[in-house]
């Protein structure tokens, strides 16, 4: 029946593609490339109409998605009339225009090249996802991101718990997460991308495998770098709420300033969120034990104990396209989030009264001028600075049924509430707290040689100060071990574009050093006396890297593109010494991590049949992982005392090597700016390669698929557009996706009672924008069937949800 | 009266479960499906986890007749896929098995379901089915829990827990603290699958043993009396070093005071009433001082005599049995089986033990001053030990599975014990305790980093 239904959607869906409003903006050049100053750009039909800069540059906002004529007009140069289609957010339009000198008007070349094309197309594996449309909807960045290709979001639960994310079967601390280039811990877990709305984010760029210069670091998986809006060329204000299942409520405002004359320019942004997370759960974890601790399974539950609050904010000023810088911005983020945590590792037990707080203030610079001195040289630099700390708290001690009653157990003979043993949910009572000083800067100068050809240096220093306190059981600071990480990473690049443009190759080098210094104190006694001496060591490791793109346009619309890279990365802050927020042990022989990564891929389309318009995406990767960094359960034998040893807690381990081969593929249909159909895939086997026994044999879970892992999805999305339903000038658009991931097993050896089952699910949408275009509404029903979910350790994730929300925008308000 | 009461109270619980158990058809309990009378044995192996070390990955279950089990030529392919039953637990099971091989028993280790016990009815070859509900054991015992077959039907879970730091104050004028703890029990009905009673041993040395620094820090080997009213719960002892102020850092970098391997205090056994699990008491030898934790083996039985039998010995570390008497409770400092001197050798650590019947037992053990693993017969009444050679006995990689060794396996005059060296095939050893003869049974094929560690 459901199968039957979910037929049925896929063929009644026709179509949905863009909606509402985008920007169009470019650069008009003679051939040139000398900027065309003080030209005269409009759009017709339309009365939109504005000047080109003294950089040649023009822009245009908020209008409706569809067919124009660009014209562009001025006395230096003939008039150009370009056919423009505007079918997305932002459009990027350079015009090259012949100089007016004779009166034919000879040849007019138009350029287009969209931002995410641009990348996409650059050698590098990357995959953009543009949000526009997402922040209209009931969708979380989160699930945005699940449902891109290669990219697997792993979610211990609902909004707000645990995540990590997989690319194309690399995961943890091999993937980067970025917000404008610098790590994202950097801003503290009250600001990720559990609660960043879509709204503040301009795009979010997926690298899989080899990273441009600008996101290096240690990380050899890929990396997720979020763009956050940034365009400051108008006046606007947008205002959006939605409210739905499991108490969820959400909310974000937004609001861009700028002074056309003296290029002052702020923003400010922010959002609120809450939820219960009381979605049921139904699957095998969910559990009942009764007072002789026989278990019932599977049981029928709400969740309790998750609520999730945040809020945050993020303010900008500054200036741009002055004439001493092109972006310069001073920003301060300010973010709380009040986090309970449901259970462990996983649910076979759940908790309550166990939460964490987090709290961040963050300051931050971003400069970034081109042509700085001389033409050609552009310096870019983001720093920033965060005071982060994070509360955790654990002070129940009894057991407590998935049915939110105190578990019971017989004592003595008599029938009483089982106490755990540790005074805590998880173990022992806690109450915590860890403040840490973060500095992370990121500078990149870059120099065009020559046309097509172009260096660029980056440097990235990060240090992380960490203060930890035990409030329940305070103890002398003078008997702790303090340790200070220092991190420089210096990477240069050379591009080039070559035989005629259709060949562009990066060359990409890297050095990272680490320099650890830990301050361990030490006893000594002296005439009967026992007094404290510390002893500071620092410990220095270094590395070296380096890496290659290539994209070769082999015919029209076609493109090769391949990458390799050969590096190492470091272990983190908390893979070295662990994070009792999210049970994690500290594990200080860690290791680096080497990695070797291939990906050969093409890239074909945009191709337009009359109407219809197709592009297809496929890749191919190989990554080699030694010594792969992974999260482990800790493991109890090592450890003498057992009381230490609880699945509850994970701690980071060197596995071995690791191999992953697979490949990716994406389809994306577009019928006359209505339907638009994705389906992609990600199938990969993540196989243990790792070492001998003590005889010289193979391990014997050699070619083993790694468990726990996730290894093969495919995600459909449709969206169709319908125009003037109940009013003239209305948008109507419908949304329809499903997400599939194959089964997979949480043990080595893939015993049938480890095994995770297929999971499929299918989502519903609808916006409508209303004819003024300043209101959208719309929406959403996740896990149209109530499909049972699963990830990590087969935590079950929410059943069917359904989500309002209201988007308001107010354009030029001044 | 109060003893009345609490009899009415077990009685009532027992009562409850049996009716909540019948109430349920899956739930089989002793009357439990047919059998067609094949004895079946057991056999478990272990295999390595990602870290490569050696069984610690998770645990594989083969039954065999005893025909085969006898038979040279018969090779038992665990690791090949679709052979082995995969038991559940991440990392290598706590198995126990009823008397007649029909049920398998285990607490998962770790892992997704650590602390759930299962119990598996043993149909042949890889078949085994889940018989019972299953019983969440975490809370009261861990999740990497520590329990035995205390006696036949019955299992009893231990876990020491809540040790106090052993210091307090800010150095240097910090102050010893004894560290105290607790010993958790859970009694398990393995016929109805409850937890039928719990209680709690708050740990108490006495002013002196305390203040000399001495401690508890594991609890192990729980076994019942023949009499099935006392308790026996092996205990770790280790000792602070009180005259040392300098403290000493411990894993994670935490601090406690340092301790010394100078011990004057003999082997200690914690005694509780059974089943109320009250009046705890310790017990101590004065013939001989090594603990008698096991690893991941039973080491203490109920003797044929009605004698409790104990190897004093954790990790290979002892090399004597010791007695607890019958009809006091107590230590019998009156006996003492020296495996060393039985074997006229200087240099034994038992591994592993099994009292088979009529005073006759087999312990496996290594030696400090040679390589491998060791088999021998011991005689508990006459003080002699006749060592049983092996093919396998000179190879270190022998003594590495004998480090994760489970379980002996005995039925009717025989002993099964499986042999193999680590990541090398092995056999099933098959002796006679009457005539002391030893035979080479089926041929056990291992894999990588692997070992078979029970017969059961």
């Amino acid at each position: 029946m459901i199968r039957l239904l979910s037929v049925a959607l896929l063929l009644l869906t026709t179509s949905v593609a863009f909606a509402q409003t985008g920007g169009l903006s470019g650069m008009v050049t003679t051939p040139t490339g000398q900027p065309v100053v003080g030209a005269s750009v409009s759009l017709k039909p339309g009365e939109q109409a504005t000047m080109t800069d003294e950089n040649g540059r023009y822009a245009f906002a908020g209008i409706p998605f569809g067919e124009y004529e660009l014209v562009i007009t001025s006395l230096e140069i003939q008039t150009v009339e370009a056919r423009v289609i505007l079918n997305r957010a932002r459009l990027h339009e350079n015009v090259v225009a012949e100089p007016n000198e004779g009166s034919r008007l000879e040849e007019v070349s138009v350029v287009r090249n969209t931002e995410k094309k641009d990348m996409e197309t650059s050698g590098f594996a990357v995959a953009v996802i543009e949000t526009k449309e997402a922040s209209l909807r009931n969708l979380t960045t989160n699930e945005l991101l699940d449902r891109t290709v290669g990219v697997r979001v792993r979610q211990n639960g609902g909004i707000g718990s645990q995540v990590e994310y997989n690319l194309n079967g690399l995961s943890g601390s091999a993937v980067g997460l970025f917000l404008d280039g610098i790590e994202i811990s950097t801003y503290g877990s009250s600001f990720n991308l559990n609660n960043i709305p879509p709204a503040m984010i301009e795009r979010i760029e997926v690298y899989k495998g080899v990273l441009p210069s600008h996101l290096t670091g240690d990380y050899v998986g890929g990396a997720i770098n979020v763009v956050l809006k940034k365009d400051a060329s108008q006046n606007n204000l947008t205002l959006a709420t939605s409210y739905g299942s499991f108490n969820t409520f959400q909310t974000d405002i937004g609001a861009t300033f700028r002074d056309r004359k003296s290029g002052f320019s702020a923003r400010a942004s922010g959002f609120y969120t809450y939820t219960d997370n009381s979605f049921t759960t139904w699957g095998r974890s969910t559990t009942y034990v009764n007072h002789l601790q026989q278990i019932t399974r599977p049981y029928r539950a709400k969740r309790f104990n998750d609520t999730y609050k945040s809020i945050g904010g993020r303010f900008q000023a500054g200036f741009t396209d002055v004439s001493w810088a092109d972006q310069f911005f001073i920003g301060y983020n300010i973010s709380k989030t009040y986090n309970e945590i449901p259970h462990g590792t996983t649910m076979a037990v759940p908790y309550v009264g166990r939460f964490s707080e987090f709290q961040a203030h963050v300051l931050s610079l971003n400069y970034h001028k081109n042509d700085l001195l001389v033409d050609g040289l552009a310096l870019t630099v983001n720093a920033v600075h965060s005071n982060r700390s994070t509360y955790l708290q654990d002070t129940v001690g009894f057991a407590y049924n998935w049915d939110g009653t105190v578990r019971e157990v017989i004592e003595f003979g008599e029938r009483v509430p089982l106490r755990t043993s540790g005074g805590g949910q998880q173990g022992e009572k806690t109450i915590s707290q860890i403040d840490r000083k973060i500095t992370n800067v990121r500078s990149n100068l870059g120099y065009t040689l020559a046309r097509g050809h172009r260096i660029s240096l980056n440097h990235k220093f990060e240090t992380t100060d960490r203060d930890d306190n035990d409030l329940l059981n305070p103890i002398n600071k003078d008997l702790v071990t303090v340790s200070k990480l220092a991190k420089n990473i210096l990477s240069a690049n050379y591009e080039a574009q070559t035989l005629n443009d259709r060949l562009r190759t990066n060359l990409l080098v890297k050095y990272t050093a680490n320099r650890t210094s830990t301050s361990r104190p030490e006893f000594v006694t002296q005439n009967g006396q026992v007094g404290i001496l510390r002893r500071d060591t620092t410990t220095f490791a270094d590395n070296f890297g380096y890496g290659a793109t290539v994209s070769y346009n082999v015919i029209s619309k076609l493109f090769v593109i391949a990458s390799g890279e050969n590096a190492q990365i470091m272990p983190n802050e908390r893979q070295l010494y662990g994070d009792p927020e999210i049970n994690i042990l500290p594990n200080l022989r860690l290791m680096p991590e080497k990695n070797v990564n291939y990906n050969l891929g093409l890239r074909w389309g945009a191709v337009d049949f009359g109407k219809h318009r197709l592009s297809i995406y496929g890749s191919a990767f190989w990554r080699n992982g030694f010594d792969k960094i992974t999260q482990q359960v800790v493991d109890a034998d090592e450890i003498e005392e057992e009381s230490d040893a609880d699945i509850q807690t994970t701690r980071y381990i060197n596995l071995g090597k690791t191999q992953a081969r697979g490949v990716e593929g994406e389809i994306n249909y577009i019928y006359s700016n209505r339907l638009n159909a994705t389906v992609n895939f990600s199938k990969f086997n993540n196989l243990f390669k790792g070492g001998n026994d003590a005889a010289g044999e193979d391990h014997d879970l050699y070619n083993e698929q790694v468990p726990n892992e996730p290894f093969f999805t495919i995600n459909t999305n449709i969206q169709y557009r319908l125009n003037h339903v109940f009013q003239r000038q209305s948008v109507m658009n419908l949304y329809y996706n499903t997400g599939y991931v194959g089964e997979f097993y949480i043990v080595w050896g893939q015993p049938e009672w480890s095994k995770t089952p297929t999971q499929f699910t299918h989502d519903l949408g609808a916006s409508y924008r209303f004819p003024n275009g300043k209101l959208v509404a719309s929406v959403d029903v996740k896990n149209l069937f109530n499909a049972e979910m699963y990830d990590n350790f087969m935590v079950q994730k929410p059943g069917r949800g359904v989500y309002f929300k209201l988007n308001y925008t107010i354009s030029k308000f001044l | 009266m109060n003893n009345r009461l609490t009899k009415v109270m077990y009685a009532a619980v027992l009562a409850a479960v049996t009716l909540s158990s019948c109430s349920k058809n899956d739930t089989p309990g002793p009357t439990s499906p047919v059998d067609d009378g094949t004895r079946w044995i057991t056999l478990t192996a272990a295999f390595p986890d990602d870290n490569g070390t050696a069984g610690n990955g998770g645990t594989l279950a083969y039954a065999i007749t005893p025909e085969n089990a006898a038979d040279p030529n018969y090779e038992v392919k665990i690791f090949d896929a679709g052979n082995g039953f995969s038991l559940k637990s991440e990392r290598t099971a706590r198995v126990q098995a009823s008397a007649d091989g029909q049920y398998l028993y285990n607490i998962q280790y770790t892992g997704a379901e650590g602390g759930v016990f299962n119990k598996y009815k043993v149909s042949g070859e890889g078949k085994y089915v889940e018989d019972g509900l299953e019983l969440n054991t975490a809370i009261i015992l861990g999740t990497s829990p520590r329990w035995t077959k205390a006696a036949e039907n019955i299992g009893v879970g231990v876990s020491f827990i809540n040790a106090r730091d052993s210091y307090t104050g800010e150095v240097p004028n910090h102050q010893y603290q004894h560290p105290k703890g607790e010993i958790r029990m859970a009694n398990i009905d393995l016929n109805n699958n409850a937890i039928t009673n719990t209680g709690v041993i708050e740990v108490d040395l006495g002013a002196e043993l305390e203040g000399q620094g001495y401690h508890v820090w594991r609890a192990d080997v729980p076994v019942l009396n023949k009499a099935q009213d006392k308790l026996f719960i092996g205990v770790g002892i280790r000792r602070h070093d009180l005259d040392n102020r300098e403290l000493e850092a411990g894993r994670g970098g935490a601090l406690s005071w340092a301790t010394t391997d100078e011990r004057d205090l003999g082997t200690v056994t914690y005694v509780v009433d059974y089943p109320s699990l009250r009046n705890p008491k310790t017990i101590t030898s004065t013939v001989a001082q090594t603990d008698n934790l096991s690893y991941r083996t039973m080491t203490q039985y109920v003797g044929t005599d009605g004698h409790v039998y104990q190897a004093a010995t954790a990790m290979g570390s002892g090399h004597q049995i010791l007695r607890i008497d019958k009809s006091t409770n107590e230590y019998d400092n009156s006996y003492n089986f020296d495996l060393n001197a039985a074997l006229n050798i200087n240099d034994a650590g038992i591994r592993a033990f099994r009292y088979v019947q009529d005073g006759i037992g087999l312990v496996l053990y290594t030696r400090e001053t040679a390589e491998g693993g060791y088999l021998a017969l011991v005689d508990l009444n006459n003080h002699t030990a006749t060592p049983l050679t092996t093919d396998y006995e000179g190879d270190e990689a022998l003594a590495t599975a004998f480090g994760q060794f489970q379980n002996i396996g005995a039925d009717g005059d025989y002993i099964y014990v499986p042999l193999t060296p680590t990541g090398k095939n092995g056999n099933l050893y098959v002796v006679n305790w009457k005539t002391k003869e030893i035979t080479k049974g089926a041929k056990l094929i291992n894999g990588s980093g692997s070992h078979y560690i029970g017969a059961y």
